[in-house]
């Protein structure tokens, strides 16, 4: 058995069997042969029967057997966005994170069940009152220059977030204090209960570098512990990272050599692929989706959860403030149309910020169908039986945004509400409707919500990160605080359950749209789950070339 | 004084009939004519026209609402059902293209006629008084001038927010210059006729010169210059709106249903297409109607005597 299984094994107690729970069985050794039937059990969830088939909106196969994989090879991959700068504990760009994740690692990283799971720390173990963590470090680790992993390299690498506010720095602030116990025991107070903290330190925010470079004001080339470590970089065209001879798991990587070339637009790289240049490519345009799915010579994989797009409401500003308008713009829209038309079937209608198929997510919660009637209804309690008009701000630089605006503008205009698409760029979008709080309603989206806390307390707490639509509940607020101090999932999940009804019912500032997924190709020679289940990275060390 | 007045309308007459009918041998400018009054003629009738509860114009040409989304019949290839095929919202590429010549028009005239009135007031104005106001307002203009229009137009979209009537805004302001130079030009040859000298002589005030002497002998080169211009106008128009600054959606624009259709290029062109041969075919009209009315309107031969 590989290391794979290994690390299976550390994961928490057995949970309600779900679709990510067969997906680990299948990981296990059972046989697959269920193709394209996985969507099964969550149907309810999404599958308002769009006469295209099971398989569309649903993940593809999950693949995590690597039973027969073959060592040596290089992988040429066509990305969609370039790596700009690498320095883990600074970089926000998601396309930095798909490859961090491969050269640094954290002490904790995510599993198919989204939970976490001990990576660097080979287990940790937590105080009565919860706010002790004390983490036992994976011994015989080595960084990529050749020193071994000590507890000094984490304090060090957490010291310099806190000290030189990294992204991570606002998670930081709820540290008490880091001690070193030993070369391989490091034990982090917390000032009070808070499990994010395990799901932080999953991500390249809280990975760690050695404490010789963690002493550096800027890192350009990050030094880590991971299966692959960086060999080259040229801005805007290529980046190459290499298989790490010494990476700690002996079996691990199966490749030698990454090679990702930057094609930033999305029908050059497609074309790219299909010339037989590339191995791989992610960001697959998704009106092509179909065709390449339907293509015998290439593998296509699709994978939640990439990000969220929803539509934003200003509720501190007329109309919105008041409930019943937001309810009937709720009731004008169909959702399901708006993802057909934004993402050609290939995402999921979101009926909560928790990650789709997770236990975090609420299961019977469904989004409110169209019905004009009720959106009429509700119109006249707000005082507009004749609707209103509002501007309607949407950042140009996404497709399917613009045109998933141009879908809602006209469902809405059948009740009345007549909403002026204002198309903006992204930065006026960061600076005038997230800053200033100056627009009406609007569009975007939120990347990275596989851990709960990130989808439910960043954008809907009034002390969010993201907090922006104005919105604010006191029981909402309470919930979200209370589930940061439970580390089990049994305990935390009903909470986000309870949270998910109270952003439905009382219509929130966030008319949650539709779960946009990761669409990539590949030849067949390209195998193994390069996926990592947090639904936007890769994890270049399960994959091989045949 | 009526006797004189009557006169000059008699000879202002004989002008215009000579005009008329040069216009109608001028093949170049015949060709252009019916072009344009095609083009409105779609434009006025493409879709109902309400104003205030009232329906002026009560039927429409489109066959399908240009707005109206349909997912499930997205980058349909041109049928009899879809003259044009549908873009990749479902929408109507043929109604669409329709209502956009109203837009394109819309744009072309108001913009011009706002640079016309700006742009003639001011080139008049340099030309008849000559000296240090004619070099300020030139010099000024001559600053406009220096920046490509694009930029420009964009520059003062980007300041003021992208809309429709901001479109328009910007490019009655970066064609104004274009007019006053043809004014002044125009006015500084007018001013030295003889006519204008004697109202100078019966003591006639500054305006009513401008207005009623000089202007109205201005006007021949000026209708060149703004039915060309108008062309120009109606493609920055497209320009502004292909690059995100003009037109908003779901308005159907030319120049933005371009913008929108771009990436389909490989599999659904005529999301393309059509807009693109809808812009060349107005842009054509109004260029061979400017040419031929420039050559008809010899501006020192026949108008201006």
């Amino acid at each position: 058995m590989t290391s794979h299984h290994r690390r299976e094994a550390t994961s928490d107690s057995e949970t309600e069997p779900s679709r990510r729970l067969f997906m680990k069985a299948a990981a296990a050794g059972v046989p697959i042969a269920f193709a394209g039937c996985l969507g099964g059990d969550d149907d309810d969830g999404n599958g308002n029967g769009n006469g295209k088939g099971n398989g569309v909106g649903d993940e593809t196969e999950v693949d995590t057997d690597d039973s027969d994989a073959t060592y040596g090879g290089e992988v040429l991959w066509g990305g969609s966005v370039p790596v700009q700068s690498l320095d883990p504990h600074f970089e926000s760009a998601a396309a930095s994170a798909r490859v961090l994740e491969n050269i640094t690692q954290g002490l904790t990283r995510v599993n198919w069940e989204y939970e976490v799971e001990g990576l660097l720390a080979e287990s940790w173990e937590t105080s009565e009152d919860n706010t002790e963590l004390t983490f036992n470090i994976r011994q015989g680790v080595q960084f990529h220059d050749g020193t071994e992993l000590t507890a000094e390299d984490v304090y060090a690498s957490f010291n310099r977030i806190e000290e030189q506010q990294g992204l991570a720095a606002d998670y930081m602030a709820l540290v008490d204090s880091m001690e070193v116990v030993d070369d391989h025991t490091f034990e982090m107070v917390l000032s009070e209960p808070f499990a994010p903290m395990l799901s932080r330190m999953a991500t390249s925010h809280m990975h760690i570098i050695p404490a010789h470079q963690a002493d550096e004001n800027e890192v350009d080339e990050p030094i880590g512990t991971g299966p692959f470590e960086f060999e080259s970089m040229e801005l805007d065209s290529e980046f190459v990272m290499v298989g790490f001879d010494d990476y700690w798991d002996d079996d691990l990587p199966y490749l030698d050599k990454v090679t990702k070339n930057e094609i930033s637009d999305d029908d050059n790289r497609l074309n790219t692929f299909n010339a037989g240049e590339l191995d791989f490519i992610n960001g697959v345009p998704p009106r092509h989706a179909e065709d390449l799915e339907d293509d015998p010579d290439i593998d296509f994989i699709r994978r939640f959860p990439q990000s969220l797009t929803y539509l934003g409401l200003n509720c501190n500003e007329e109309p919105f403030d008041d409930i019943d308008a937001r309810l009937a713009l709720d009731y004008a829209i169909d959702k399901q149309e708006v993802m057909e038309a934004a993402l050609y079937g290939q995402g999921q209608v979101a009926t909560s910020p928790a990650a789709p198929g997770s236990e975090w997510e609420h299961p019977d919660l469904q989004p409110r169908p169209q019905d004009y009637d009720l959106a009429q209804e509700h119109l006249e309690a707000a005082g507009y039986p004749d609707g209103f008009e509002v501007t309607f701000q949407i950042p140009e630089q996404y497709n399917d945004q613009v045109t998933a605006a141009q879908v809602i503008e006209s469902q809405a205009a059948q009740v009345g509400i007549d909403l002026n698409i204002q198309l903006i760029t992204w930065s006026n979008w960061l600076s005038d409707v997230y800053t200033d709080r100056d627009f009406q309603a609007t569009t975007s989206s939120y990347l990275a919500l596989w851990f709960p806390d990130a989808g439910f307390h960043r954008p809907f707490h009034s002390d969010g990160a993201f907090f922006f639509t104005g919105w604010e509940d006191e029981e909402y607020n309470d919930l979200v605080d209370e589930a940061r101090q439970y580390y089990e999932m049994d305990d935390r999940a009903p909470l986000y359950h309870d949270a998910a009804e109270i952003l439905q019912e009382r219509r929130s500032g966030h008319i949650l749209l539709y779960w946009m997924p990761t669409l990539m190709a590949r030849t067949h020679d390209f195998q193994g789950e390069v996926m990592s289940p947090d639904g936007s990275t890769f994890r270049f060390e399960n994959t091989w070339m045949e | 004084m009526s006797t004189s007045r009557f006169t000059l309308t008699e000879e202002r007459k004989a002008h215009y009939g000579r005009f008329i009918r040069q216009f109608r041998r001028n093949q170049k400018a015949m060709i252009g004519l019916v072009i344009i009054v095609a083009l409105f003629f779609v434009a006025i009738f493409a879709q109902k026209i309400t104003i205030f509860d009232m329906t002026i114009q009560p039927f429409s040409l489109t066959p399908h609402e240009p707005e109206a989304t349909n997912i499930q019949n997205r980058e349909e290839s041109p049928s009899l059902q879809h003259l044009m095929g549908t873009d990749d919202l479902g929408r109507d590429i043929f109604s669409r293209v329709l209502v956009g010549a109203r837009i394109s028009l819309y744009v072309g005239f108001t913009s011009i006629s706002a640079a016309m009135v700006m742009g003639t007031t001011i080139g008049v104005v340099a030309g008849y008084y000559q000296g240090l106001i004619d070099e300020g307002l030139m010099r000024a203009m001559d600053a406009m001038m220096s920046f490509p229009p694009i930029l420009l137009a964009l520059t003062i979209v980007a300041v003021l927010e992208p809309s429709l009537n901001n479109v328009i805004i910007a490019l009655a302001l970066v064609y104004t210059p274009f007019i006053a130079r043809v004014a002044r030009s125009a006015a500084l040859s007018v001013r030295n006729e003889s006519f204008v000298e004697a109202a100078v002589a019966r003591g006639e005030s500054d305006t009513y010169i401008i207005f009623r002497e000089v202007l109205p002998n201005c006007v021949g080169p000026l209708l060149v210059q703004a039915s060309i211009n108008i062309a120009f106008t109606m493609l920055l128009e497209a320009s502004l709106s292909f690059l995100g600054l003009g037109v908003q959606p779901p308005t159907p624009s030319w120049g933005l249903m371009i913008n929108q259709g771009w990436a389909f290029m490989g599999d659904a062109p005529w999301l393309v297409f059509f807009p693109a041969l809808a812009i060349a075919i107005a842009v054509i009209g109004f260029n061979l109607l400017g040419d031929g009315l420039r050559d008809v309107l010899d501006p020192k031969g026949e108008i201006i005597e």
